[in-house]
Parts: C-alpha cells; sequence; structure tokens
C-alpha cells in the first residue's frame, strides 16, 4: 500500500481540479441543455472529479493525523 | 471508368494521372498533387482552416473565413475563379442539403466536431495519462472499502479515457 504524504495528496488535488476544470471545455453544453448524451458528454470528467474528492478526504486525514499526535 | 459511364449513360473521361490516384493513400495524394503543383501549400493550409472552422464554427462562418481569406491573398484571376469555384459548390450544396451541414454539427459535434482522439491530441493523451496515474496511486492508498471502491470506479474511467486518447477509439465501457 502506498502511503502518500500531506503535501503530495494536496498537490494531486490541485492536479486534479485542474484537469477536472480543463475537461470542462471537451463538454458540447448544448446537448446537456438538451438532455442528450449527457453521459457520454461528462464521462471524461468523472474521474478527475472522483480523484479530486478522494485526495481531498486523504489531504484531511493527514491534517486530522498531524492534530492527533 | 467504363462502368461509371455505361451506368450514367456519360462520356466522362478522365486523365490516366487522375485514375492512377486511385490506388494511392491521401499522404501520398497529397504529397503527389503537392509535387506536381496540381495544389500549392497555400491551398493545403486554406483547405485545413476551412475545415477546422467547419468543425468548430460550423458552416456559416466557415464559409466566411474561407471568403476573408481568399480575398486576403490577392489571387489570379485564374486562381480566383478555382477558390471560388469551390465555395460555390460547398454553398450549392448546402443550399440543396442544409440538413447535411446543420443536422450533424448540432446532434452530433463528434462528428463533424472534435473527434475527441484527434483534435485533442498530445494535451488530451497527457491529460489522461496524469489522471490514469493519479488514479493508479489513490488506488494504491486507499484504506477504506469506500474509499476503495470510489478508486477502483475512477481508475476504470480514467483508463477508458486514456485508452480512448492514447490508443484511439477503443472504449472498454
Amino acid at each position: 500500500m502506498i502511503k502518500i504524504s500531506k503535501k503530495a495528496a494536496f498537490i494531486f488535488m490541485i492536479i486534479m481540479c485542474m484537469i477536472f476544470v480543463i475537461s470542462f471545455r471537451e463538454i458540447n453544453w448544448d446537448n446537456i441543455k438538451e438532455g442528450k448524451a449527457i453521459f457520454k458528454e461528462i464521462s471524461s470528467s468523472i474521474a478527475p472529479f472522483i480523484l479530486t474528492i478522494i485526495f481531498f478526504i486523504f489531504y484531511m486525514k493527514r491534517i486530522k493525523e498531524e492534530k492527533g499526535k | 471508368m467504363n462502368i461509371v459511364n455505361s451506368k450514367v449513360d456519360n462520356k466522362l473521361n478522365l486523365p490516366d494521372a487522375a485514375l492512377e490516384l486511385a490506388e494511392l493513400s491521401s499522404k501520398e495524394i497529397l504529397s503527389l498533387s503537392l509535387k506536381n503543383k496540381w495544389m500549392t501549400l497555400e491551398d493545403v493550409t486554406l483547405t485545413k482552416s476551412f475545415l477546422s472552422d467547419f468543425k468548430n464554427n460550423g458552416i456559416d462562418l466557415a464559409i466566411l473565413n474561407f471568403e476573408k481569406r481568399v480575398l486576403e491573398m490577392n489571387l489570379s484571376k485564374e486562381e480566383f475563379s478555382k477558390k471560388n469555384l469551390f465555395i460555390n459548390t460547398v454553398m450549392v450544396m448546402k443550399y440543396k442539403n442544409p440538413n447535411a451541414f446543420y443536422k450533424d454539427f448540432e446532434t452530433n459535434k463528434n462528428l463533424l466536431s472534435k473527434s475527441s482522439a484527434e483534435d485533442e491530441g498530445i494535451l488530451g493523451c497527457v491529460l489522461a495519462s496524469i489522471v490514469l496515474v493519479g488514479a493508479t496511486i489513490a488506488l494504491g492508498s486507499c484504506v477504506t472499502l469506500f474509499l476503495c471502491g470510489l478508486a477502483l470506479f475512477s481508475w476504470g474511467y480514467s483508463f477508458n479515457n486514456w485508452m480512448n486518447k492514447c490508443v484511439g477509439q477503443h472504449s472498454v465501457m
């Protein structure tokens, strides 16, 4: 199991967040508005979004651990 | 040619050099056309810009930009009439069958707009690779069942995305 540091978790969180925002430009918002192929349009944004949450949780855990010591 | 002529009852005739092109790949046709001066690099750039405009902004803007570029080029009468013939043909096709130009552009962006993997190119592949690395790290460092489930889910998605962007249209989902 890999144990990532607080700093690494923070950097990964920022990177994933940036990629999540960049992935927005691929989305055809007209299709979303019309309710067509929503899943297909957002598919490339799902992974970076979930990973942002995961690394945020990792980061918060590290902070909690630091405070607990 | 004989088959075509017999079908449409015509006497269409093409030079041998043009018929030989049918056996070549698109890249070979382009290089041969440039070599034989059938078209210039300017023509290639102009056509690429037209296609790019068409994919990203729609046919109307593509036609407008094409006309603007051609006027800026200060071409000879002969060259100008060639470009004029091309854009007039496009406009006639658009007039005859507008759905072919608008319907696909609106409803299926992938057809005429960015063909995900191609237009995104290296940047798309790099970003997909970073996400895949991130997902692998998240999968390797998760502790709780919930986080491992999320990490596995995102790994699946990022792998699928990576396959699309870097390998081609080999989506597994």
